[in-house]
C-alpha cells in the first residue's frame, strides 16, 4: 500500500490506517528513536508515541510526505523523551556528542525563543541544506537529523569514518558562516 | 540548552531532504535496527554492507599480491642475472659459454691480485716432471696433455666458486696468432702469460682459458693459481694446440650427433667448430668407443681429444649438461 492510500485511511478513520503504518514505517520510526535515546524499550515506547500522534494529527494534516511526516514526530518525540526522562548518561552519548558539535554553529546571542526566529531559522537552514551537494547534504541530515553515529554513516555511505568527521567539520564551518550571512546569529 | 534548539530547529528541514537521507531499512523484517551493528541486521542491508566491504578489500587483496608478485620476480630476476654472467665451473671443468663480456671497477691487477690472495702459495710445485710423464701416457692418442693434465698431479688446492672476484667474467675465446704464443717464455707464470695474450674466456672454477690461434687452433690453458709457473715455451703449447674446426670427414655425421673438443675432464668446448659452445658431458650411459670400433673407457676421453657425441637431452643447467648416449674418440688430427 503506498502512502497516498494509507493517508486516506487516516482521512477516513480507519484502524488499518495504524496496521499499515505500523507495518511500513515501525523499523524506520524505530531507528530514529534508537539512534536518539539508545535503548530499544524507550524506542519502542516512542514509536508508539508516533503512531498515536500520527493518528491524532491526520486529520487536519494530510502529509504529502508520510515517511518525513513520520520521522519528524518520532526524532521530536525522542528528544522530549531524552530530555525529559533525564537519560543523558545512558546510551545517549551520541546527543551529547551532536550537541556539542552544533556549539560551533551558534552564538550566545542565538535563542530561538521567539517562534518567528524558529520558523527563520528552519528556513535558514534549508537553504545552506539547499546549496550543497547531495552527498553531504545525506550526511550533514543522517548526522544530526536522524542522529546516526559516524561510523553508521562511514557504513553507509562507504566512506571512511574520518572523511566523514571532515567532512562534518566543515559543513558545520558552512553552517556558521550561512547564519551568520542570513543574520540568524552574530559573530562575537 | 541552545545546541538543543538548532538541534530541533534541524528537525524542520524540508521532507525531500529527510527521504533522500533516509537509511535502507526493511520495514517488514526489521525492529530494532539501530539496537545494535552486530545483531538484527537485515538481510538487505546484510548484504548492502558485503557489497560495500567486498570492494576495498578486494582491492587491498588484489593490491598486495600483486606487490608479492613483483617483489618475487625482481628477486628471480636479480638471482637469474647474477647466475648468468657469473662463470660457474664444477670440478670437472665446466664453464659459462653464455656468459657476457663485462668487468667491474676493479683492473686487472686487481682482480689477479684478489684471486692469488686465496691460495697458499706455499703448496704451488713445479709441474714439468709430472707434464712430462703425462705426455708419454697420452702417445696413443697422439694428445700431448697441456696443463690441464698436469693439474691432477700438481698443487692439490682446490678452487671454488669464491676464488672468481664477482666482477669478473669474460665471454668469447680470444683470437690471438701464433707469434703470440711463440713469445711466450718459459718461467711465465700463468697470470703473466694471460697479462700478455690478453683476456679470454675463462672456464671459471677450473681456472682453464682458452685462447683461438690463427683462427683454427684451440689452445686452453689449465692451471690452478695464477702464480703457477708455465715450464714451457709458446712453441711447446703451440704444438699443444690442436684444430677446432669439424674434419670435412666428419660433418655428414653431424645430423644425429655433434663434434666437439675435450678441453678438461668431461667438459667439452668447440662444439660444432664454436669455440665458445661449451657444456659438461655426463658419461653415466655412454657408450665410449675409439673411432675404429675398439671399445674405451671414460678415462680414455682425456683433454685435447675430439670426439663425437650422440645425446639424448642437454639439461638446462648453467652451464648445460649433456647426457650422452654414445662416445666416439676420434683419432687424432694432425
Amino acid at each position: 500500500m503506498n502512502d497516498k492510500q494509507i493517508v486516506e485511511l487516516y482521512m477516513e478513520r480507519s484502524e488499518k490506517a495504524v496496521n499499515e503504518t505500523y507495518n511500513k514505517y515501525s523499523a524506520y520510526c524505530n531507528s530514529i528513536s534508537f539512534s536518539i535515546l539508545q535503548n530499544s524499550e524507550d524506542a519502542e515506547e516512542c514509536v508508539n508515541d508516533t503512531f498515536q500522534k500520527a493518528w491524532e494529527s491526520i486529520p487536519p494534516s494530510e502529509p504529502n510526505n508520510l515517511k518525513a511526516f513520520l520521522g519528524k514526530i518520532a526524532r521530536n518525540i525522542s528528544l522530549n523523551r531524552l530530555k525529559h526522562n533525564n537519560t543523558q548518561k545512558r546510551g545517549a552519548g551520541q546527543i551529547d556528542v551532536l550537541l556539542s558539535e552544533l556549539e560551533e554553529c551558534i552564538s550566545d546571542s542565538f535563542s530561538v525563543e521567539n517562534e518567528i526566529y524558529s520558523k527563520q531559522l528552519s528556513q535558514s537552514i534549508n537553504a545552506f541544506l539547499e546549496s550543497l551537494t547531495s552527498e553531504k547534504r545525506k550526511i550533514f541530515v543522517s548526522r544530526y537529523w536522524y542522529t546516526r553515529s559516524i561510523k553508521e554513516i562511514s557504513e553507509q555511505y562507504d566512506i571512511s569514518e574520518e572523511k566523514i568527521k571532515s567532512i562534518l567539520f566543515r559543513l558545520r564551518k558552512q553552517l556558521k558562516s550561512h547564519l551568520e550571512k542570513e543574520g540568524i546569529i552574530y559573530e562575537k | 540548552m541552545k545546541s538543543e534548539d538548532l538541534l530541533k530547529a534541524i528537525g524542520n528541514i524540508d521532507d525531500k531532504f529527510i527521504e533522500e537521507a533516509a537509511p535502507k531499512i526493511n520495514a517488514v523484517n526489521e525492529t530494532n535496527a539501530a539496537e545494535s551493528n552486530d545483531s538484527a541486521k537485515t538481510d538487505d542491508k546484510k548484504l548492502v554492507e558485503i557489497v560495500k566491504v567486498k570492494p576495498r578489500n578486494t582491492f587491498r587483496i588484489v593490491a598486495s599480491i600483486a606487490a608479492c608478485v613483483c617483489f618475487a620476480a625482481a628477486v628471480s630476476f636479480a638471482i637469474i642475472g647474477s647466475t648468468k654472467f657469473r662463470p660457474q665451473v664444477g670440478d670437472n671443468g665446466s664453464c659459462s659459454s653464455d656468459s657476457v663480456c663485462a668487468k667491474g671497477n676493479n683492473n686487472k691487477e686487481e682482480i689477479y691480485n684478489s684471486l692469488e690472495s686465496k691460495y697458499d702459495f706455499e703448496n704451488s710445485k713445479n709441474t714439468s716432471s709430472s707434464t712430462a710423464a703425462s705426455d708419454s701416457q697420452n702417445s696413443k692418442n697422439n694428445t700431448s696433455s697441456v696443463e690441464a693434465s698436469s693439474s691432477e698431479s700438481s698443487n692439490s688446492a682446490k678452487l671454488s666458486n669464491t676464488d672468481i672476484p664477482d666482477n669478473y667474467f669474460c665471454a668469447g675465446s680470444k683470437k690471438i696468432t701464433s707469434s703470440d704464443v711463440k713469445a711466450i717464455k718459459a718461467g711465465m707464470t700463468y697470470k703473466e702469460i694471460i697479462n700478455q695474450l690478453g683476456e679470454t674466456a675463462n672456464f671459471g672454477q677450473g681456472n682453464i682459458r682458452q685462447y683461438i690461434v690463427d683462427d683454427k687452433l684451440v689452445l686452453p690453458l689449465r692451471f690452478d693459481s695464477l702464480s703457477d709457473v708455465c715450464k714451457k715455451t709458446g712453441e711447446e703449447l703451440l704444438k699443444q694446440a690442436i684444430p677446432y674446426k669439424v674434419p670435412e670427414r666428419i660433418k655428414d655425421k653431424l645430423n644425429d650427433s655433434v663434434y666437439a673438443i675435450v678441453t678438461a675432464d668431461k667438459f667439452i668446448s668447440c662444439i660444432n667448430g664454436e669455440p665458445d659452445n661449451c657444456c659438461t658431458i655426463d658419461l653415466s650411459d655412454a657408450e665410449i668407443k675409439f673411432e675404429n670400433g675398439k671399445t674405451a673407457t671414460a678415462a680414455d676421453i682425456k683433454p685435447m681429444s675430439s670426439v663425437l657425441i650422440s645425446y639424448d637431452m642437454v639439461a638446462e643447467s648453467y652451464p648445460g649438461s649433456m647426457h650422452c648416449l654414445k662416445v666416439t674418440i676420434l683419432d687424432s688430427n694432425s
